[in-house]
């Protein structure tokens, strides 16, 4: 982005927060709607307490589990159904069901079978692991066919056609996956601790600001979930750009 | 070992590109195999890389190792999807290794087959990797023939040697993949047209690298010029 585009898209950030400050000015209402000033009040109140920090350790931990262990599920069942189709036909229903099943029926479920405490680590591993694990297989499907004979023929090891023809060929995949699977799991995740109100837990705040209709800390906490899930987002994208062998070298594509 | 076509034919439906075709590779040799375009010849090299499996006929290999139309239906069968499987950019090398080497007496798996090294009519290079990480990549358990340093020297600019392959120039590009097939270990080298895009000196250069890092191993060339057979000494099969 350039710098002037920057500059024209901070000025339209400022101002929809001063409409924002205008229309709860308006409303003048805290329970119907409140603005940018009295969220900031009540997000430095909560802050400076223990509790916010629990709360929000309880859920990154969790949901943060969640996304990490259906990553690698997904990542290890995709290279898998790559290489044998068995696999991959066993796995379709599976993932099909994953990805059409609403939330809040598995929210329930799992309620029943685990509890509430752990409820985000199985919400979270549900959601993400069917995009990681279709984006893998696509990304395998991607790799260069001619590569691919000259590894044959050459009789590079499976390490080797790993690191060099598969793996680059399936994280710029992943990349776009986990940016997508990151928000959907702080959202899928915060929305089961709701429904589950785990003590100790952002859902449980969030259901607290519901019961108590204290709509300025539902708002401070959706805030923090935003933030949250975002740093946890670019935290992990800056880890597979690591990972990355291509790094500012281009794609692998054959000529 | 001599590498042997017996009447091997290769059709891609509605084309037929090899019929019948003989002819040996004695140990050590060095062959140019000329002809027209669209001859088949690109054909040839695949099938003798394994790349492909012929519709009708044999290629032995020594250490009876060989392949051919056996199981004809079978080869039928994989023809086809492997012909499909071109178009669609997928699926071509899922047919088993063994498979494609179906029957002869030794199935004992890869180790004891013939081993190959290629330039194939594209450069076929990791366009991120440099030219000694290129090199590298093709190292199997016993490591390489020559180091990446010494194939590339005489060959390529040194300045070049570290550069991604995605941003070198044609020419260089196709010289690394030169410097490949010879610093891999192998029994036979295939090229199929080597030269293009080198002008004369590079060229010349190129293929007294050859030459001098060939280490007796068979090597059979796709070109379409008499010179290069000349300059490389080589024996002319025509197709």
């Amino acid at each position: 982005m350039g710098r002037h585009k920057r500059r024209r898209m901070a000025a339209a950030v400022v101002l929809w927060i001063l409409i924002w400050q205008a229309a709860a000015m308006l409303v003048h209402n805290r329970i119907l709607f409140v603005g940018p000033a009295e969220v900031c009040l009540t997000l430095s109140r909560l802050v400076r307490t223990a509790e916010f920090w629990q709360s929000v350790m309880h859920s990154s931990v969790r949901i943060a589990g969640g996304f990490l262990l259906a990553f690698a599920a997904g990542l290890l069942l995709g290279a898998g159904a790559y290489r044998f189709s068995w696999l991959r036909e066993f796995l379709e229903p599976a993932v099909l069901t994953l990805q059409s099943v609403p939330v809040a029926s598995f929210v329930i479920l799992a309620l029943i079978w685990i509890g509430s405490k752990n409820l985000a680590v199985l919400i979270c591993f549900l959601v993400v692991f069917p995009v990681i694990y279709r984006n893998t297989l696509q990304g395998m499907r991607a790799a260069d066919v001619q590569l691919l004979e000259m590894a044959q023929v050459f009789r590079m090891s499976r390490l080797g056609k790993l690191r060099y023809l598969y793996g680059p060929a399936v994280l710029p995949y992943l990349k776009s996956a986990s940016h997508v699977a990151m928000g959907m799991a702080w959202k899928s995740g915060v929305a089961a601790e709701v429904i589950g109100v785990p003590d100790l837990s952002i859902g449980e705040k969030l259901y607290m600001a519901k019961i108590y209709l204290s709509t300025a800390e539902l708002f401070a906490w959706t805030l923090v979930v935003i933030v949250v899930s975002r740093l946890f987002e670019q935290a992990f994208l800056w880890l597979l750009a690591r990972a990355d062998v291509t790094r500012g070298k281009g794609g692998n594509d054959a000529d | 070992m001599p590498i042997e076509f017996r009447n091997v034919s290769k059709s891609f439906p509605p084309k037929d590109v090899l019929a019948a075709v003989s002819f040996v590779l004695e140990d050590g040799g060095i062959y140019c195999l000329m002809g027209p375009s669209g001859i088949g010849k690109t054909t040839l090299l695949r099938l003798l890389m394994g790349l492909e499996i012929p519709d009708a006929g044999e290629i032995r290999m020594g250490r009876g190792q060989s392949y051919g139309a056996y199981k004809k239906d079978r080869a039928r069968e994989q023809t086809y999807r492997m012909d499909g499987a071109l178009i669609a950019g997928k699926g071509q090398f899922r047919t088993k290794r063994k498979e494609r080497y179906a029957a002869g007496p030794n199935q004992s798996g890869q180790s004891d087959q013939l081993r190959i090294s290629a330039v194939f009519q594209e450069n076929r290079l990791l366009n991120f990797a440099d030219a000694v990480q290129n090199i590298r990549a093709v190292s199997g358990k016993d490591g390489l023939l020559f180091a990446p340093e010494e194939v590339l020297d005489g060959m390529l600019e040194k300045e070049a040697w570290r550069q991604p392959a995605g941003r070198q120039s044609g020419g260089m590009q196709r010289r690394v993949a030169i410097a490949r097939a010879l610093a891999a270990r192998s029994e036979l080298l295939v090229m199929d047209e080597p030269f293009t895009g080198l002008d004369g000196a590079a060229k010349e250069r190129t293929i007294r690298k050859i030459l001098s890092c060939r280490a007796g191993r068979t090597l059979i060339v796709v070109t379409h010029q008499e010179e290069d057979a000349r300059l490389l000494g080589a024996e002319v099969l025509r197709l």
